[in-house]
């Protein structure tokens, strides 16, 4: 089960996903971004805090996110992620990639 | 203590009284250790027993400088020196002046007081002061500390004699004002007892190989000594099995092929081979090895001797109750020694052929030894899988070998080349390298991920592992589809050549990390490649390490490539030679390049007419030796350079 909230505070985006981010619910996250016009926004921030888990296929695709919310220039961040999920980034080595915030 | 006697009395008391009585010493002279203290009883009573000595500080010596330090020090005004102060004998004196008065500074280690009290400064002083100084003595106890090795196959002892240390005023001259100074006297007294030693020994345990005399050395040694006291027995290791080489004890030689092995070139060709059917070999029983003992009497155990571990490779066949090795065909005998207990055996067969390589016998190829019995003519090529023989001349053709390259004849214009089928692989070495090494850190990582648990398999167990590695070589492992694509692009320009076990393990990766096919489904998958890969890494370094020597008559404007060691009997003219060894020439080297990894050896280097010559030696430790260099010559050890300008004789050039 994998929900998308989203809010807007002025030119920032904030996605608040919530459930498993894996080979399911790819396609909810990237149908999102396909229905939304990211002109309006400067920065897109993913709230992790009720991510309980992720697999290959979801980071794949949040990296993909990533690179295509830089070519338009917007600036992109991960927040309220757990320590299980930040050590998997960290394994795998792409926490340099994406801005992860410390859990608040 | 200088002479030690053990002594009984009802008491410690009375024993010390018979002690100082036997030994015509004072009470107070007496140094002694208690062995027993003694007790009495209602039934029955034990005596108090004492190991005693003289006091060895009590020396006539010592006795005189301690009284001199115990006497109160009055003034004696001896000299006609007015108001001077002065030390004589540990003593000071002092004069007061008409109008003056000495004046004394204290030092460290001396309590002086005048009048009774402490002066730290500078003071006055006067004939009437009653002036005392305290000088302390220093005692240091004797100690010995005993130290078991980890193997508890050694102790040692080491002693720390004690010593007592004397203080006494440095003697001076009058002077109005006087700092005092202090001189020491140090005196060692040994008063380590053997027995004491004995006893720790057994506390501790210790109870096999004493040494009693080094023991006895280092408790009479004066100054602080380490030494060996006792030491285990040493186990005797056993012998693994081995092979009893019939062949070998018939022959004396098998396949060895050395540079410095003298060749005589009139010889006819020896073809060493064994028959099919022949016993090659028998294995020998191991011989068990015998337990030692540790200094505490603990068995030391010896590892079991292991018995021999025959493979039987192509050509042989293992037989009968006593496991002889028997040849199934006939061939070269070719031993492989892995561990000291495990061999493989195999028969590489053997082609002659008999006459030219020419254009009516075509090109020749064969995958084990082949012996040519005439020449190899122009433009022919001769692809040998093993050891190669010629008989006659080799004249511009090309020769690869697997093995040993040996010419009897002249070669001219030709190229020969060592280890032609791991020459590609050998290049592609660093890449394999380093793709084995990170598929091992990418095993790793993978079981790192599969412990956490909020990392889902979801899309695993859907599509297998492809997601997973496509992400990690996409990230983390960058380098794995860097080097795959460089080794793929060599691949394509010699695919005929690749070896079908690394073609089929290359093949599977570049399916895997640069195609991203879902290939693999499963960690196990992954682990099974990261090992064959190590099997393909190790089995091509193994060929790169392989020793191939060339050895010919002459060299005449020929290439050499590949080969370990390089021995020519005659000549080389105009030749490049590259070799992983050593090059010995018994006759001139005149033009060219000559390039070795460990040292060149010529009569000759250059002409007389200047004919430009460059030898190389690689390793730091190398060297170049020639009886004559001729000018325009060109000789570099180790990136030391040198060009020779003139004829020079008997060089000896190393990079140091």
């Amino acid at each position: 089960m994998f929900i998308v909230k989203s809010s807007i505070e002025e030119c920032v985006l904030v996605l608040h996903l919530q459930g498993v981010l894996d080979i399911a619910a790819v396609d909810i996250l990237e149908d999102f971004f396909h229905n939304i016009d990211l002109e309006e926004f400067d920065t897109v921030i993913f709230g992790f805090a009720e991510i309980s888990m992720i697999d290959s296929t979801g980071i794949g695709s949040l990296l993909n996110l990533n690179n295509m919310l830089k070519e338009n220039e917007i600036h992109c961040k991960i927040i309220d992620m757990n320590d299980d999920i930040r050590e998997i980034f960290s394994i795998i080595g792409v926490d340099d990639l994406i801005g992860l915030e410390q859990k608040i | 203590m200088n002479s030690v006697i053990t002594i009984q009395g009802k008491t410690i008391e009375e024993a010390l009284q018979k002690a100082a009585q036997k030994l015509h010493v004072s009470r107070e002279q007496i140094e002694y250790k208690v062995i027993e203290k003694g007790s009495r009883t209602l039934f029955r009573s034990r005596p108090a027993i004492i190991q005693a000595g003289v006091r060895s500080a009590f020396t006539e010596h010592e006795l005189s400088i301690k009284k001199q330090m115990d006497k109160p020090q009055p003034f004696t005004p001896s000299m006609n020196r007015l108001g001077s102060i002065w030390v004589k004998d540990g003593i000071i004196h002092c004069m007061n002046g008409l109008y003056s008065y000495p004046l004394l500074t204290p030092c460290e280690g001396a309590e002086v007081r005048v009048n009774g009290e402490l002066i730290k400064t500078k003071t006055v002083i006067s004939e009437e002061d009653v002036v005392e100084v305290d000088l302390q003595t220093e005692l240091v106890e004797s100690s010995i500390t005993i130290e078991i090795s980890e193997n508890k196959m050694e102790v040692y002892l080491q002693t720390n004699p004690g010593y007592k240390l004397f203080k006494q005023l440095r003697e001076m001259p009058p002077a109005e004002e006087l700092t005092l100074e202090i001189v020491e006297t140090k005196v060692e007294q040994s008063e380590i007892l053997v027995s004491d030693v004995y006893s720790h020994l057994r506390e501790l345990g210790i109870r096999v190989g004493y040494d009693p005399e080094a023991i006895e050395r280092a408790c009479r040694s004066r100054e602080p000594m380490r030494c060996l006291v006792a030491k285990g027995i040493e186990p005797i290791p056993g012998k693994d099995g081995s092979l009893d080489l019939f062949v070998q004890r018939k022959e004396q030689e098998i396949e060895s092929l050395k540079v410095t092995d003298a060749v005589d070139w009139n010889d006819r060709m020896t073809i060493r081979s064994v028959r099919a059917g022949e016993v090659i070999a028998v294995p020998l029983p191991p011989r068990q090895g015998i337990h030692g003992t540790n200094v505490l009497g603990e068995p030391v155990p010896v590892t079991d001797a292991l018995p021999a571990q025959i493979f039987a490779g192509s050509g042989t066949a293992i037989y009968g109750r006593e496991q002889d090795v028997v040849a199934i065909e006939s061939g070269r005998l070719h031993l492989e020694h892995h561990q000291p207990n495990t061999f493989s055996i195999s028969i590489i067969p053997q082609y002659i052929h008999h006459g030219n390589v020419n254009i009516r016998s075509g090109n020749l190829r064969f995958h084990g030894d082949m012996f040519i019995l005439g020449d190899i003519e122009e433009g022919m090529i001769v692809e040998s899988g093993g050891h190669l023989h010629v008989m006659g001349t080799v004249t511009n053709a090309e020769i690869r070998t697997n093995g040993d390259a040996i010419i009897n004849g002249a070669v001219l214009g030709s190229t020969i080349t060592c280890g032609y089928k791991s020459h590609h692989i050998q290049d592609m070495l660093p890449s394999l390298q380093a793709i084995h090494k990170n598929l091992v850190s990418m095993n790793q990582v993978i079981r790192e991920l599969h412990s956490n648990q909020s990392f889902s398999n979801h899309d695993l167990s859907k599509k297998g592992f492809q997601p997973l590695l496509k992400l990690l070589s996409e990230m983390k492992f960058k380098a794995i589809p860097y080097h795959v694509s460089a080794i793929a692009k060599k691949m394509q320009q010699e695919k005929h050549k690749m070896d079908s076990e690394f073609h089929k393990v290359f093949t599977f990766i570049e399916k895997a990390f640069l195609h991203n096919l879902p290939v693999i489904s499963h960690l196990s998958q992954l682990e099974t490649v990261t090992s064959s890969l190590h099997d393909v890494v190790a089995s091509v370094t193994l060929e790169s390490n392989k020793k191939m020597n060339v050895k010919a008559q002459s060299l005449t404007n020929c290439k050499v490539v590949g080969a370990w060691d390089v021995s020519i009997v005659k000549f080389v003219y105009g030749s490049n030679i590259s070799s992983k060894g050593n090059v010995e020439v018994q006759g001139p080297i005149r033009g060219g390049r000559i390039e070795a990894v460990s040292s060149v050896r010529a009569n000759e280097v250059g002409s007389q007419g200047g004919s430009q010559t460059l030898i190389t030696v690689l390793n730091e430790e190398g060297s170049v030796r020639c009886s004559t260099v001729w000018p325009d010559s060109v000789i570099q050890v180790n990136g030391y350079r040198r060009k020779f300008v003139d004829t020079e004789y008997n060089v000896y050039f190393t990079g140091k």
